[in-house]
């Protein structure tokens, strides 16, 4: 109990925290034959917490601190964590109305956060209760019957909190404007990083994709773009003043995973005209893109006519090459990523192409 | 989050003629400009002259159509100055939603806010279930970020829409997209008004292949002219009746749209289920198709617990009952009472004998499995020497006690032969309940009556 070094890839200092959890005195009641006291109770759920977490999140606490709970602590847990599912299943049910009422939008949006550290939270202190329910069945334990009881309460509060918050996951996706989910989903360690749990299989990021789609982009002239642009989204030194790239890549495999989805709605069209001032090019960008996908610009006749004229020839976009065929030229995403930040500069075989504003 | 204002100067911008050059590229920053509304009241052509030019997300440029969800309602607006906005529709519909334990959007046109202000007002006056109590709140179903507050439209017309819209609301279910309304209703002096621009509004619907559209009753007639017989079916609103719930009921029984099976523990769907039945007309075949698939259920446990709890010791094996017009009835004692062994008697005609096999189906559907008797008997003076003949054979060897005869269904004639067809200590059943109509019973409202005979 004395090692207070972090074991490696602990970036969360999830160790330290379990030998906290396990130090703590009221523990000893469950070495007594005296009723058990609720300050005992909720140190019976941080420790299952603490663990819980070192679980999923691979995080090997060392053999001093490794193990299963014994049954009467991970039954007090298992209650601690009932009442605590009924706490947060009534601030879900609250969340609309204090979300609207609350003026202060960084204060908010902590409501939806806050719900979802519950809710990883709740996963796992589970995790190490219901290890220590499946050894208990095991050896059949005395304690069984009402450790089956706990463990049933505790399966209908989280049926009930996912119900509510599945009911909220538009609210909830505020969070995939962070970097909450995405940061939980790389720590995650097997087998839940292959199989996560709902609010990271990319649901929130679905709603909030549906919802944004047309939040950021109102397309005005360029010097308020370039004002408004700088202001909000991006840093401060950052060059670009224009949207010609995705604001977010997907994997194939995650957008395979969520299925059909409403259509995702352009976030910016940028045109460029040809050396003859006739002919012209024309790029629209979605929000969202495979990483595998390409993004294509359309070349047409000053007459708007859609034109294969320049079929066969070498396009470039911010310095990446593509052939024009059948009147389009597409430029693959993980080509053109390192140079988003660039101006979106069009070559067609060899000569340059104005842009136009967007 | 930025906001996007449509106010009437923004509108008459973006609905500006395009440029004479590059019309796709100029076609696509207009609808960018719009936003999502953009989709919903841009001419159609916008969004076709745009596609080319949409390299990416071309299948977000197809127009959209409104959502089913709980509290989805989409109101009917008109261009009223086609020459200042040509690139606007000529009627434009605007997806909007009814959120409960809300108030209403500030984003809103204020005058339709106003309007969804007073629609609630007269619904909640009128005492309709679920609005006494509770707050509703009318939203944009569209873009988050929208805000057409200084927008200047006249909204009169939204009244029965967001009325109908929020009565299914408020009963659960949700709206049927093909059925679309228009129309002006005033609480002081209770009446309808013309609405503007019916002529546009039915061609929109008809665009959009609305199944059924209903207008105010003294323009009926200029909907048929203007359709001539193509677009959508078209009906009135109820002009002779005096509250608002009333106007808009033959609308809201079509734009009700037909709920799933409720599960057994659901009894939030089964009242939506109930609150769907008893809008619809009471002797169709199809309300009696969807009671016995949705609620008969619902009505055999709510009667089976009765019986559980206050007559312990009624175990009955035997059923005797009569499959009257309303077959459910006897397919309902027989779920309730969990009998295996039923005598079906019935009058021997195809349309009873076809009823007797609707009773089996429905018990076989309730998962009520058991050995079905149907005994056909023949109308007049004979007929209760038949019924108790035909009784008493089924009955031979069942001890006292163990059957229950069902006196709910058919006539009193047959009632009173079944009745002397009960042997000491055999149970005799009965129910009764509030009735909606002359014709039903309120689902779940049904009181079990059983007594032994003597």
């Amino acid at each position: 109990m004395s090692d207070t070094r972090q074991p490696p890839g602990d970036v969360l200092g999830l160790a330290k925290k379990l030998r906290e959890a396990v130090s703590q005195p009221e523990l000893a009641e469950f070495d007594r034959p005296d009723p058990i006291t609720d300050a005992a109770r909720l140190a019976a759920y941080e420790l299952a917490v603490a663990l819980g977490r070192c679980r999923l999140f691979g995080v090997e606490p060392g053999t001093d601190l490794d193990g299963t709970l014994p049954p009467l602590v991970a039954m007090a847990a298992a209650r601690a964590l009932h009442d605590q599912l009924r706490h947060w299943t009534e601030s879900v049910r609250q969340l609309d109305q204090r979300w609207e009422d609350t003026p202060n939008p960084i204060e908010a949006d902590d409501f939806c956060y806050d719900l979802l550290e519950g809710r990883m939270e709740a996963m796992a202190a589970f995790t190490v209760i219901d290890e220590a329910y499946a050894d208990c069945l095991d050896n059949r334990d005395a304690l069984l019957g009402e450790f089956t009881n706990a463990v049933d309460g505790v399966l209908d509060a989280l049926q009930a909190l996912d119900e509510g918050l599945q009911a909220q996951k538009d609210l909830l996706s505020l969070a995939a404007g962070t970097h909450l989910l995405e940061n939980w989903r790389t720590l995650l360690a097997e087998p839940y990083h292959e199989t996560p749990p709902w609010w990271l299989d990319g649901t929130l990021e679905e709603a909030a994709q549906r919802i944004r789609r047309t939040a950021l982009e109102t397309q005005p002239d360029g010097a308020t773009w370039r004002r408004h642009k700088t202001r909000l989204f991006d840093p401060p030194r950052t060059p670009v003043v224009i949207i010609w790239f995705p604001r977010r890549i997907e994997r194939v495999a995650r957008l395979a995973a969520q299925g059909t989805e409403e259509p995702q709605a352009p976030i910016a069209a940028v045109s460029w005209t040809a050396p003859d001032a006739a002919h012209y090019a024309v790029l629209s960008v979605p929000e969202t893109a495979d990483d595998d996908s390409s993004l294509t610009v359309a070349f047409f006749d000053p007459q708007d006519r859609p034109t294969t004229e320049f079929d066969g020839s070498v396009a470039i976009l911010a310095s990446v090459p593509a052939t024009i065929a059948n009147g389009r030229a597409g430029f693959p995403i993980k080509q053109l990523a390192p140079h988003r930040q660039e101006e979106p500069i069009l070559s067609v075989a060899g000569r340059i192409w104005t842009r136009e504003s967007a | 989050m930025t906001t996007r204002t449509i106010d009437d100067s923004r509108l008459k911008e973006l609905c500006a003629p395009l440029p004479e050059q590059r019309k796709p590229f100029a076609a696509l920053k207009r609808i960018l400009a719009f936003g999502d509304l953009g989709r919903w009241w841009l001419d159609p052509s916008m969004l076709d002259l745009a596609k080319p030019a949409a390299t990416s997300c071309s299948s977000w440029l197809e127009v959209p159509r409104p959502a089913s969800a709980i509290g989805s309602v989409w109101v009917l607006f008109v261009n009223t100055c086609p020459a200042e906005l040509p690139l606007l529709r000529r009627a434009m519909l605007l997806p909007l939603i009814w959120k409960p334990g809300f108030d209403h959007s500030s984003r809103l046109p204020m005058h339709l806010r106003e309007v969804a202000s007073q629609v609630v007002a007269v619904l909640a006056e009128e005492e309709v279930p679920g609005l006494v109590a509770a707050r509703w709140g009318l939203h944009l179903a569209i873009e988050d970020d929208l805000d057409l507050s200084a927008i200047t439209l006249r909204c009169e017309s939204a009244w029965a829409s967001l009325a109908a819209g929020l009565i299914v609301a408020a009963e659960g279910g949700r709206p049927d997209t093909d059925v679309w309304a228009t129309g002006e209703w005033s609480p002081t002096p209770r009446q309808f008004s013309p609405v503007d621009g019916l002529e546009a509004k039915l061609a929109l619907a008809t665009e959009y292949r609305a199944g059924k559209f209903f207008v105010p009753p003294m323009q009926l007639e200029d909907a048929r002219k203007a359709t001539s017989g193509t677009g959508p079916q078209l009906a009135s609103l109820d002009a002779e009746k005096r509250t608002l719930y009333h106007v808009v009921e033959p609308y809201v029984t079509a734009l009700f749209r037909w709920p799933e099976v409720p599960a057994a523990s659901d009894e939030a769907a089964l009242q939506t289920c109930i609150r769907y039945y008893l809008h619809q007309p009471p002797q169709a075949e199809s309300t009696l198709r969807f009671y016995r698939s949705h609620l008969l259920r619902g009505v055999a446990d709510h009667c089976r617990r009765q019986v559980e709890k206050k007559w312990p010791n009624c175990k009955p094996t035997h059923l005797v009952t009569v499959v009257s017009t309303s077959p459910e009835l006897a397919a309902l004692s027989a779920a309730a009472l969990g009998v295996k062994h039923r005598l079906f008697l019935h009058t021997d005609d195809c349309k009873q004998k076809s009823a007797a096999d609707v009773v089996k189906a429905c018990l076989n559907d309730l998962g009520e499995r058991g050995a079905d008797c149907p005994a056909p008997f023949t109308m007049g003076p004979s007929m209760a020497e038949q019924m108790i003949a035909l009784g008493n054979h089924f009955l031979q060897g069942v001890p006292p006690g163990q059957a229950v005869i069902d006196l709910k269904p058919g006539n009193k004639k047959m009632t009173y032969a079944l009745s002397r067809l009960a042997r000491p200590g055999d149970w005799l059943f009965n129910f009764d309940g509030k009735q909606h109509d002359h014709r039903r019973t309120i689902p779940l409202t049904e009181t079990v009556d059983l007594w032994q005979a003597m």
